[in-house]
């Protein structure tokens, strides 16, 4: 059965069948191979993700970031960055690094960042004088920081296969975050310094940042708020979503003044499309590890890796080779997904803690995201900057220099992986 | 009208049919799993009590509220996918393609609706503890929404044959953007 499912699914992959449809259908073929097991058995492994409680909170933090970046806050929220960071060397570039981080805590997306802020920053940048491709390049590998600040959607999905917490996931998910928010920063400013790339010479006006930082403080307590109620455990994550939701529907009638009936109804549409989407592919994933259990992969997987590899530090290493070959081809929730119940029998072997390694799957998928041939942001990135990949690639160099490094120190220092206590 | 143009108009409709269907309920699913979840916690710390039909409820409201996601996502073509190959092929090839594409996703569905429809009828004799819901209707759900992505392939299918739509490739396309 899994011989079938695993060519059936790199076939349909390559003839660009949607991710999760070749896994179901990939599913079903290799069940209608067997002579022990039925179609049913892959009906029931359909249906058991529509019952998971802790999924819930997947739709409710889509909405909550819908409403509150929709609104009038996601400009000003832009402007801020700009004031803070704006005058240095390389600060309108670093401006999407700075955006992202603060997007991050609002949103869990890097697709909808690198979209959003793209589309706002890069002409800007652009009129600044600055290349094309590199604000693209920029704005590609900036984005995926949104994806370990809290709430973070890839951590629901980790913590939904492996069982670690959400709370810890989320907790531990700010200092990789920021780490790549500095280097990123450093490239910008460095290429800056190298280049000669032009930078506002404007005096600071304190008193409008101040106005500012104030105006977007609602939406940056967000997280703040998130992180206090999981380490108190005063809700459940899916509690702790909905609440946000109420939280974000709250500051936009009542602070940003903003709120209207058609943009709760965009952003139901929204929470339900992208549900829908990554829920089939945890469908898919779990009628695919249903077979694979049964066929014993993980079991051979650990059999084979285990005499091949003999330390953590070899094991981490295999790890991180096949997330990033992964990362290259599939999208990171299939990725996450499928990878995941083949790594945690292998982690428990070696020693190595789950959040840990959800950490380190999250940063490793979160670099597939801007390398080719598959790279969502990368895509984004290039045809938002209107330079070709080629030359988005190339400037991404030093981002790539960057993510590796964090990957290893996240890898390698398990002391990086902050717990909550 | 010719069967062409007719055939075409019924696609369209049908299409507007299940826009209309899922938006529906999506909202209704939506508003009611938030409503009722901070009741939940409202009733929690207000009154240090809570609902014991809740449990159920979300786990129907949910299942709902997914199937209708995954239909309207398939719908509009934004289930994640590696289109490279898409991509390269240009004109007719690409046609024929998607085409493949959507026919072998409308068989695979349509055969696994068929067997969800029986798994509901095994489940319906059981019930779910508090509110007595037959377990028909979860599995219910999940035929229909299989059931509705067929009909999205198919009517892809009518669209690009008989209206000889073109197919659109763009790799920066954010989509329904989860990552």
């Amino acid at each position: 059965m899994s011989t079938v499912l695993i060519a059936a699914f790199f076939v349909m992959l390559a003839l660009s069948f949607p991710v999760a449809h070749a896994l179901v259908i990939g599913a079903t073929l290799g069940v209608m191979t067997s002579d022990h097991f039925s179609l049913y058995g892959v009906i029931q492994q359909l249906f058991v993700p529509t019952q998971s409680f802790p999924l819930i909170a997947i739709p409710f933090f889509v909405m909550a970031a819908e409403l509150m970046m929709n609104g009038t806050l996601g400009r000003n929220l832009i402007d801020f960055a700009t004031d803070l960071v704006g005058r240095f060397r390389g600060g309108h570039a670093q401006v999407s690094v700075l955006g992202s981080t603060l997007f991050g805590g609002v949103s869990g997306s890097a697709v909808a960042d690198a979209t959003a802020l793209g589309g706002m920053l890069i002409p800007w940048q652009v009129k600044a004088g600055y290349p094309k491709a590199f604000c693209g390049a920029t704005i590609a590998a900036a984005s995926t920081i949104d994806i370990l600040i809290p709430p973070s959607i890839p951590l629901i999905l980790y913590s939904l296969v492996s069982n670690a917490s959400i709370g810890a996931l989320f907790f531990a998910g700010i200092l990789p975050g920021l780490l790549l928010a500095i280097g990123f920063c450093a490239v910008c400013n460095i290429s800056a310094r190298w280049r000669g790339f032009p930078y506002e010479r404007t005096p600071v006006a304190w008193r409008q940042m101040a106005r500012r930082g104030l105006y977007a403080m609602p939406a940056l307590l967000m997280p703040v708020l998130v992180l206090v109620a999981l380490r108190f455990g005063v809700l459940t994550p899916t509690e702790i979503s909905t609440s946000a939701v109420v939280y974000a529907m709250l500051v936009s009638a009542l602070f940003y003044r903003d709120l209207t009936w058609t943009r709760v109804t965009h952003s139901i549409y929204t929470a339900g499309i992208a549900t829908g989407v990554v829920m089939l592919l945890i469908m898919a994933s779990t009628a695919a590890g249903w077979i694979l259990t049964l066929d014993q992969v993980p079991d051979q997987f650990l059999a084979w890796a285990g005499s091949h590899f003999n330390s953590q530090f070899s094991v981490l290493l295999l790890m991180n080779f096949m997330m990033l070959i992964a990362g290259m081809f599939i999208d990171l929730p299939a990725a996450i997904l499928l990878l995941t119940p083949l790594f945690i029998p292998l982690a428990e072997q070696y020693g190595i803690d789950l959040v840990q390694l959800g950490i380190i799957m999250v940063v490793n998928l979160a670099i597939g995201l801007y390398t080719p041939p598959v790279g969502t942001t990368l895509f984004i990135g290039s045809m938002l900057s209107k330079a070709p990949i080629g030359q988005v690639v190339k400037e991404l160099l030093p981002f790539y220099a960057v993510g590796l490094l964090v990957l290893a120190l996240m890898s390698y220092l398990p002391a990086l992986t902050l717990r909550m206590h | 009208m010719t069967l062409r143009s007719g055939i075409l108009a019924l696609a369209k409709a049908l299409d507007r049919a299940i826009d209309a269907g899922c938006k529906l309920l999506l909202l209704a699913m939506g508003l009611g799993l938030l409503t009722l979840l901070t009741v939940v916690v409202l009733m929690r710390y207000a009154l240090a009590s809570g609902l014991t039909t809740a449990p159920e409820m979300t786990e129907l409201m949910f299942a709902i509220f997914i199937m209708a996601g995954i239909v309207q996502a398939a719908r509009m073509g934004v289930h994640v996918a590696t289109q490279l190959l898409l991509l390269a092929l240009e004109g007719k090839w690409r046609t024929r393609l998607a085409v493949l594409i959507h026919a072998v996703i409308a068989a695979t569905y349509a055969l696994l609706a068929w067997y969800a429809t029986m798994n509901a009828i095994i489940a319906h004799d059981q019930h779910t503890p508090v509110l007595g819901i037959p377990y028909s209707v979860g599995y219910g759900c999940l035929s229909l929404g299989l059931a509705l992505v067929t009909v999205c392939s198919v009517l892809a299918v009518v669209r690009l044959t008989l209206g000889r739509e073109e197919v659109h490739v763009d790799l920066a396309d954010p989509g329904a953007a989860v990552t």
